[in-house]
């Protein structure tokens, strides 16, 4: 009775560890897998932000190209007509 | 049981055969058994040779900065057009359109490819606009690829240009800022293992092994728009006198914070040539020059500190001609009994060169050393030049009183400005600086505050119509000042047709907030005194300084209409 019980347990025990073997298995694979698209999706989004860095790179030379003095002057002097006032046109107004 | 005819001979082959077959299978078991367990580790190696690579992620190179936050330096990615001529040959009626789109000579293709037919990467152009770029992808050309590449751009041109310095074709830093703080500025690039195809695109990143680190930002204490407003003002001046070169420098005082600083002749960093030695030189702190009269205050200062002589002092200047050491200085005419302010407003060689004989020349050398004449400023900026101050104890009496009118020493227009900087600055120590950083502890007190003061007082004399700095006022503010024209020290000796004009100057005069040097070599148009070259660039650029930076006028000589607003109180 006992000697048929042990063998009964050793041979559950075999089985579980088996079903832990397969399962560890499947396991690992599935990660692997996940491992591999969480990266390529990082990896994505570093494409992305690279990209859109380039861009506001590009946004930020032309700002530079647009705002350099020559070309305020000229907006300033032609597009709006403005001049600096004379003298004895300043009121200086004076705080405190 | 019945036996078979020749039982022997059936049961023979039964089992050569079964052999036979077994050994087969198990040939080929053991063929896949080293193949897939005992060699899988060297075979793996070689397929990942074919397809797998470490490949280096680009970092960025720190951005630079203004003051505003004004960029001065990007780095900005580019591409180049490649082509695999195996393939492109096939397309080669539709060479034209590439060769239209990019600008090329239409023989230029043929020749860069058409003579590499067995070559499978030539370069067709390198560095195009994001724009262009995209219309060569949308071309659809078989064999036509594109490789990223980096590129810094400048957007202030030339105006930077001995400021920032450049970068190589390899993102080092070459010159300037870019060299200097190179470390700082440049990226740690990462790796990424990619498989690749036969092209070597990339097809898929397996892993990434050090992420890339973007290079810092740099923040200056440069104002762009100051900056331009004197490299514009200096550019029309350097021209219209036929100058060789010159230099402008302008500091806030109260944190030494260099706010512009350009040079003539200048170059365009964002362009490989015309890259001379001569141009590419930042001669605002490389290029020593002799001070001449712009150094009288300092001597004036020095003998008021030591109490030989007080602000009410007459000199006797009579008969404007003085003989030291067998050499005569000269005024342009006698101006008799005058004060230290009269000698500074008239610019009187025989009153300074009286003054600096009436001190030991430890002392002028002692006042001098500590105002940074003679020293590097320690700003932070490559190659910067010391100056010359020989040690008093080697000076001759005519040494001794040559110095006095900006003979025989030598500065950069940084430490000029640093020393104007310290008499504006109410005689505390001023350290020039290019970065910004938080200030420094309390500075040194290099002049008593009552000295410096009285000096600037006496400056503002010269921007009058009885002073020789008449063109350096500025409507609206008080302005203190001191023009120096040195004759230019060649071979062997003074050129008595070439000179140096130099004005420095303080604004607004009642609290010093903005010290300009500006220095002109070599003018050789009719005008050549600083008064009339140097002073009226600061003029120009300070009325502006001063408008942009919202510093209140102090003037009382055109007070414009003054108002007194209702509701807030006095």
């Amino acid at each position: 009775m006992t000697r048929l019980n042990s063998a009964m347990i050793d041979r559950a025990v075999t089985l579980a560890l088996l079903g832990l073997v397969v399962a560890s298995a499947l396991a690992v694979v599935t990660n692997i897998d996940d491992r591999r698209q969480v990266f390529a999706a990082r990896q994505a989004q570093l494409v992305a932000s690279d990209k859109a860095d380039g861009h506001w790179r590009q946004l930020l030379l032309e700002q530079a190209a647009q705002s350099t003095q020559v070309e305020v002057d000229k907006v300033a002097h032609h597009r709006l007509k403005m001049r600096q006032p004379a003298p004895d046109a300043i009121i200086l107004v004076r705080g405190q | 049981m019945k036996h078979p005819v020749f039982p022997e001979t059936g049961q023979l082959r039964d089992v050569m055969l079964r052999s036979l077959l077994l050994l087969a299978v198990a040939g080929l078991a053991y063929r896949a058994f080293y193949l897939q367990v005992l060699q899988t580790p060297f075979l793996q190696d070689k397929a990942a040779n074919r397809h797998v690579r470490v490949v280096d992620e680009h970092a960025h190179r720190g951005m630079i900065r203004d003051r505003n936050g004004e960029p001065l330096a990007i780095s900005t990615a580019v591409n180049s057009v490649w082509a695999d001529p195996t393939q492109f040959v096939a397309v080669r009626h539709r060479w034209s359109e590439l060769a239209d789109l990019l600008e090329m000579p239409a023989g230029k293709l043929e020749q860069l490819i058409g003579q590499r037919l067995e070559r499978r990467f030539v370069y067709v152009k390198r560095r195009l606009t994001p724009q262009l770029a995209d219309q060569v992808k949308g071309l659809g050309l078989p064999g036509i690829y594109l490789q990223r590449e980096y590129r810094r751009y400048y957007p202030t041109g030339e105006v930077s240009g001995h400021l920032l310095g450049f970068t190589n074709i390899d993102d080092l830093g070459q010159e300037g800022i870019e060299l200097q703080f190179d470390q700082l500025l440049s990226g740690q690039p990462g790796r990424t293992r990619v498989v690749q195809d036969l092209y070597r695109r990339w097809v898929q990143p397996v892993e990434s092994l050090e992420p890339a680190l973007s290079g810092s930002d740099m923040t200056l204490t440069l104002d762009k728009r100051l900056q331009y407003l004197a490299y514009r003002e200096l550019k029309a001046a350097v021209h219209r006198h036929r100058a060789a070169s010159g230099s402008v420098v302008l500091l806030d005082i109260p944190s030494g914070d260099i706010l512009a600083m350009v040079n003539q002749p200048s170059f365009n960093p964002n362009e490989t040539s015309g890259r001379t030695p001569a141009k590419v030189r930042n001669r605002a702190v490389t290029d020593v020059f002799e001070p001449g009269s712009t150094i009288k205050p300092f001597i004036i200062a020095a003998a008021l500190q030591a109490g030989i002589y007080r602000s009410d002092s007459l000199i006797d200047t009579r008969p404007g001609v003085l003989e030291v050491g067998g050499h005569k200085i000269r005024d342009h005419r006698s101006f008799g009994r005058i004060t230290p302010k009269q000698i500074l407003q008239k610019s009187s060689n025989v009153g300074a060169a009286r003054v600096a004989l009436g001190m030991d020349a430890a002392q002028i050398e002692e006042a001098l050393r500590s105002l940074g004449i003679g020293r590097s400023t320690a700003s932070q900026l490559p190659g910067e030049s010391d100056g010359i101050l020989a040690p008093a104890h080697s000076w001759r009496k005519l040494d001794q009183a040559t110095m006095a009118f900006g003979y025989g020493l030598s500065v950069t227009p940084l430490q000029l400005a640093k020393a104007y900087a310290i008499l504006g600055n109410q005689g505390r120590d001023v350290s020039p600086r290019i970065v910004s950083q938080p200030a420094a502890a309390r500075p040194a007190q290099v002049i008593t505050p009552e000295v410096a003061d009285s000096v600037v007082r006496m400056l503002e004399a010269v921007v009058t119509p009885e002073g020789t700095a008449m063109q350096a006022d500025v409507e609206g503010y008080r302005i203190a000042g001191k023009t120096g024209t040195a004759h230019l020290f060649r071979k062997g000796g003074y050129d008595k047709e070439r000179y140096v004009a130099t004005f420095a100057g303080l604004a607004p005069a009642s609290a010093p907030r903005l010290a300009m040097v500006i220095t002109i070599q070599d003018p050789k148009g009719e005008a050549y005194y600083a008064g009339d070259v140097a002073a009226p660039v600061f003029a120009r650029v300070m009325s502006r300084a001063l408008q942009l930076l919202h510093i209140p006028a102090d003037g009382d000589s055109l007070p414009t209409r003054l108002v007194q607003p209702k509701g807030i109180p006095a």
